[in-house]
């Protein structure tokens, strides 16, 4: 229950703009065309500026000339659209996320914005990167089988804004130091004598400095349109004593901030929240949700709550401030190509802010502000924002028990990170001092990366993009040759495996079809980041970055802090599976040839019951099973040595991640038979390390032992998904049993684990009668949905996962 | 002791029901006692048989063509009680019944299964198989206080085998307890204690006549023996009250447990109502259920039985972990693993 009236109206009136099946499932949902026009209208006047430059202007223009909107009750404003119902478009990024938005139903406006897509068809990044590939390359990419398509058509990105820059110095302050930079460059390029190296690199800098300076004035002024906005509400149009206070409140802070830095907890929020529109919507879309937000906002919360010496509030007021945040989130629109939209299967977008762990000095930096934010969570219950929580030694044992309180009520997160792993993960592969890699972040659901003032994750050519495995596997088994889905040779010719006589080939051939598509998707993203950096400048994310003022570069092309990652989406424990079940059945016991295997997959197990149950009853990853157990093992440092064998534009190479989002579904019907026992088009593994639905015969503790076998430290992160019996967790010693089974999982050296508490009985009947099952929430993979927002196959995949009960003794 | 061998049906890891932390409870085949309302059927007799396991039986005659006493017979499928988790295939469709007493469990049927709808419940294992097991858990042991429990049938009904597998769980430093009815010698039920942290001790009728009644034996034995365990200093023993729909929950029964339990200066008593899934597993071993099968105990019954039993100033905890939604099709394959 929503804790006041105010946030239990808002909402009420939330318009959520969760994707079922890539559609929007609220029908009010559309695609809003002033962002689109507006840049357009500024690139038409520009062309010719440096690119800087023209990014710049087309920021000044849709901040300048956007509608703006104040809801009812709203006490955090400001929006990426229009209108509450919208989501922006971006026709600069990928000319197809842009016509596949055109032709939907979503768009009205088709004739202005088929002009538009077209006038940008030669600007966009998709078009200035696709020239440098073959066109068989771009058609195994963009087949979105064996590698997700290359960001350039996804338009999807990550960043980690540098929230504290703007908090802490305020942008006009900011706007000094950048025009001091022009003015000394300007002067040092008019000493005597010329000296060409030591003055020319200047000229890239001035535009860069100049482009900052437009895009900062631009977010000062927009704010300000707000504050007038605020302030003629209050004053013309409301007699509500209450409300009209309220405006004129809302009106001082959007007055003074971002331009001046946060005096109190409003002001740190409202300063927050403009700054992440910015960052992920308005400037270009970037998803996630990432910064350690009760370390940013603890100083603030101090002084509004606890000391009350600025914006004095009451902690329920605190509470409600961040109900009044989950709700903006959840209304908050982003647009995607449909088949991300396919993906994140339930859900908006995928917001992920993270809490807990310890400070710089090593203090637990779980607090009251931590405290208070999931409190605001359990109480207002909405899939978005999700939450990662720092699970700490040192973590005190009351913010665990909020924590606790969360996952029992069956909202699918905190997910939980090994906190000591994720900031030693930090300093061992990217260099980042212990005492910055402290305050780690996760940038989109599951990876790792700094906050602060400088170096944070800017783009998702740095790290992100996936490969699948199953589908790798599947045509490790065929020459490289997709029979099922594309008929298209997908990889390299590795031999048909009819032939093979070892289990080693088997395992050779999933190597090198590994190989061809991590490289493959390696060199699209680096290819995109230098097309990011030269045709798609983000002068406001660089102004706020106190690396990228200093040195006068693009947000896009500084890489301060390397955090190169490539996730395994959905399907890995398939692939250890059938690989565990052909070492077993065709070469240890020689039940069956590698001939008879190829044809059973081909023709779908047809006619083959009893093989496929044999290959179905063969060892299986989760059971504490060292027969499975040692293949999976195998298996990721496999995994990890073939990522390692590259270097990424960030200079050094990336770390695998595995997990899921929704790809187990998205790519289960596009993947063949598989020698685990799987029929084709089935769903695939649904996280990095879960065991297939229904694998898990041994209980959760066996779960935790077998992925504690795996060597996560090689890994950027590794998901596990287990659910856990609503009775065990309601139960009189519920927090008790978890708190001694997540001891045991942080001492068995484990990266990841997220919880579904939800009884089948409750899912069927939510199945059956929707309308009584709104707040419902499950755990996908990286983030939660609405049970009844998601399409009924993910759905079942969701209830066949085994739960983790107690047995009646 | 060498050999030592016991007849297991089950080793259910974190189970959390079965005395403190997260624990390992390893299910003994055999009771001495024959519980009308026994939700743990397969753990009554004291030798393996064979289960049919109908949610996978397809009728393929297999099975007929080899059974040297012609036990099965056909009928048709039908749920045990509506809404019945677990099916594949048809309702209506054939599948076979097995008559338990032409039954010689030679298990040449469960040979010829394809499809693992005739499993093997009960296997024997070692001391060194079963520990094992059990120590793989350790680290949750280490974290949450639990340990080792072995529950049944009646694990006291294979007494040389507990205590081994005692012996052994302590040389390991994991704690134990034993879940028992305490119908046993003092003799041999002295021995084990010397190895056990705590006892989990039932506590079916306070009356005579319906003790016999119900559970084919006295429990004059029963309470002898729980009036000598409470004054072993070194064992922590928690009361078991099975709640049974008519059985034992009368106010009468009732009130006279709880002042037993306060007459013995014990604190703890867990209420455990019936759940409805013993009903399956009747199936499954081929026995009639006497009681309604899929109902839960009814929940306001169980609290004015809690509070009969607070007044006697007990702390009652309620165990319902089976009212959940668990499929006895679930626990039962994991019967067939630790049995195949």
């Amino acid at each position: 229950m929503p804790t006041t009236e105010r946030t239990a109206r808002l909402k009420n009136r939330c318009r959520f703009k969760h994707v079922a099946g890539g559609e929007y499932v609220d029908a009010g949902v559309k695609a809003g065309v002033e962002r689109a026009r507006l840049i357009t209208e500024s690139h038409k006047k520009n062309v010719g500026e440096a690119n800087c430059i023209i990014r710049a202007r087309g920021l000044e223009n849709i901040l300048n000339n956007i509608t703006i909107h104040i809801q009812d009750d709203e006490l955090i404003v400001g929006a990426n659209t229009e209108h509450p119902d919208y989501f922006p478009m971006y026709p600069e990024l990928s000319y197809y996320s842009t016509v596949d938005m055109v032709e939907s139903r979503y768009c009205d406006h088709k004739d202005e914005m088929r002009e538009i897509a077209e006038y940008w068809r030669p600007y966009t990044i998709q078009t200035k990167g696709e020239k440098y590939f073959t066109p068989e390359e771009i058609g195994v990419m963009y087949s979105a089988t064996t590698v997700q398509p290359p960001m350039f058509v996804t338009a999807f990105s990550s960043i980690v804004p540098n929230y504290e820059s703007v908090i802490e110095d305020g942008l006009l302050k900011r706007i000094e130091v950048v025009e001091k930079n022009i003015a000394d460059a300007n002067a040092n390029m008019r000493k005597s004598p010329w000296n060409a190296p030591e003055n020319l690199h200047y000229l890239d800098k001035l535009d860069q400095w100049k482009g900052m300076v437009i895009a900062m004035k631009a977010v000062v002024g927009w704010a300000q349109r707000h504050a007038r906005l605020a302030k003629i509400m209050a004053e013309n149009f409301l007699s509500e004593p209450k409300r009209k206070a309220e405006l004129l409140e809302i009106a001082d802070i959007c007055r003074h901030v971002p331009a001046y830095p946060a005096r109190g907890l409003r002001d740190a929020m409202q300063t927050k929240w403009f700054t992440y529109l910015l960052c992920h919507s308005i400037e270009r879309y970037s998803s996630g949700y990432g910064q350690k937000e009760d370390k940013l906002l603890w100083p603030f919360f101090k002084k509004s709550v606890i000391e009350k010496s600025a914006q004095p509030m009451t902690r329920e007021e605190a509470v409600e401030l961040f109900e009044c945040e989950r709700l903006k989130v959840s209304e908050h629109g982003s647009t995607k190509g449909r088949q991300l939209r396919e993906f994140f299967a339930g859900s908006n977008d995928l917001f992920i802010l993270t809490l807990g762990g310890i400070n710089p000095d090593g203090s637990d930096a779980s607090n009251d502000c931590t405290n208070a934010i999931l409190e605001a969570t359990e109480s207002i219950i909405t899939t978005e924002p999700s939450i990662s929580f720092r699970w700490n030694e040192k973590g005190n044992v009351e913010t665990k028990k909020k924590v606790f309180n969360c996952i029992k009520k069956g909202f699918g997160f905190p997910s939980i990170k090994n906190d000591e792993m994720n900031t030693q993960q930090l300093v061992k592969y990217f260099n980042v001092p212990e005492e910055v890699a402290r305050d780690w972040a996760l940038v989109l659901c599951m990876s790792p990366g700094i906050t602060g003032r400088r170096g944070t994750q800017k783009t998702r050519s740095e790290g992100g993009s996936d490969v699948y495995p199953a589908k790798v596997m599947e045509i490790a088994l065929t020459n490289g040759f997709d029979e099922f889905f594309t008929n298209v040779q997908l990889g390299p010719e590795t031999g048909n495996a009819a032939e093979f006589t070892s289990f080693d080939q088997v395992w050779n051939a999933l190597k090198l079809q590994l190989r061809y598509a991590i490289e493959l998707s390696l060199r699209s993203k680096d290819v995109g980041r230098v097309m990011e950096l030269k045709h798609l400048c983000c002068p406001f994310i660089s102004s706020i970055d106190d690396g990228c003022v200093e040195k006068g570069l693009d947000a896009n092309e500084l890489a301060e802090v390397a955090n190169p990652w490539h996730n395994i989406i959905g399907g890995s424990v398939v692939v250890i599976d059938s690989m565990a079940a052909i070492k077993k059945l065709v070469f240890d016991e020689k039940k069956y040839t590698m001939g008879e295997l190829m044809d059973a997959l081909r023709n779908n197990w047809e006619g083959k019951e009893q093989m496929r149950i044999d290959f179905w009853n063969a060892p299986k990853f989760g059971n504490d099973d060292d027969y499975a157990d040692s293949i999976a093992t195998k298996y990721y440092d496999l995994v990890a040595d073939e990522w390692k064998r590259n270097t990424t534009y960030s200079g050094t190479y990336p770390l695998p991640l595995a997990q899921s989002v929704a790809g187990y579904i998205v790519n289960g019907p596009k993947t063949a038979a598989t020698a685990n026992g799987r029929h084709a088009g089935e769903a695939l593994d649904d996280g990095g390390s879960s065991p297939y639905m229904g694998c898990d015969k041994n209980g959760p503790t066996a779960v935790l032992k077998s992925v504690s076998k795996i060597n996560a430290s090689k890994h950027k992160g590794i998901l596990l998904n287990q659910r856990l019996s609503t009775v065990l967790m309601n139960s009189d010693s519920g927090f008790d049993l978890w708190h001694a089974y997540m001891k045991t999982w942080h001492s068995l050296g484990i990266d990841h684990v997220q919880f579904n508490v939800i009884s089948q009985d409750d899912m069927k009947a939510a199945q059956i009668e929707p309308e009584k099952y709104t707040d419902t929430l499950v755990r996908i993979a990286g983030y939660s949905a609405k049970f009844i927002d998601l399409a009924r196959y993910s759905q079942d995949t969701i209830i066949a996962r085994t739960e983790q009960d107690i047995k009646a003794g | 002791m060498k050999n030592n061998m016991g007849i297991i049906t089950n080793i259910q890891k974190f189970a959390s029901n079965d005395g403190p932390g997260i624990r390992t409870t390893v299910f003994l085949k055999g009771c001495r006692l024959n519980c009308k309302w026994c939700h743990n059927p397969e753990g009554v007799r004291h030798f393996p048989e064979v289960f049919h396991f109908w949610p996978n039986c397809i009728n393929c005659g297999n099975c007929r063509t080899v059974c040297p006493t012609d036990a099965m017979t056909e009928v048709r499928k039908a749920p045990t009680y509506p809404e019945q988790k677990g099916w594949k295939g048809k309702i209506g469709s054939k599948i076979i019944q097995i008559n338990k007493g032409k039954c010689l469990n030679c298990f040449q049927c469960v040979d010829v299964c394809e499809f693992q709808a005739l499993i093997v419940s009960g296997k024997f294992m070692t001391v060194e198989e079963v520990i094992r097991e059990v120590e793989s858990d350790i680290p949750f042991y280490n974290q949450s206080g639990g340990g080792l429990t072995v529950s049944g049938g009646e694990p006291t009904a294979q007494p040389e085998f507990v205590l081994a597998l005692f012996k052994a769980a302590k040389e390991r430093g994991i704690n134990t307890a034993l879940d028992t009815c305490g119908y046993q010698s003092w003799k041999i039920l002295e021995k084990i204690l010397d190895y056990t942290d705590y006892v989990l001790y039932d506590l079916k009728h306070m009356d005579r006549k319906e003790h016999v009644a119900f559970t084919g034996v006295s429990n004059d034995l029963i309470l002898k023996n729980l009036e000598k365990i409470i004054l072993r200093k070194e064992v922590t023993t928690y009361i078991r009250l099975p709640l049974l729909p008519g059985v034992n929950d009368s106010e009468e029964n009732i009130k006279a447990t709880g002042r037993y339990i306060q007459s013995l200066g014990l604190r703890t008593v867990y209420l455990l109502p019936a759940h409805p899934f013993a009903g399956q597993s009747y199936r499954l071993v081929g026995i009639d259920y006497p009681f309604p099968i899929g109902e839960s105990y009814p929940e306001e019954k169980a609290e004015i039985a809690k509070s009969i039993l607070e007044s006697y100033g007990l702390d009652v905890k309620m165990w319902i972990a089976w009212v959940e939604d668990k499929t006895s099709d679930q626990s039962s394959l994991k019967t067939v693993r630790v049995a195949n």
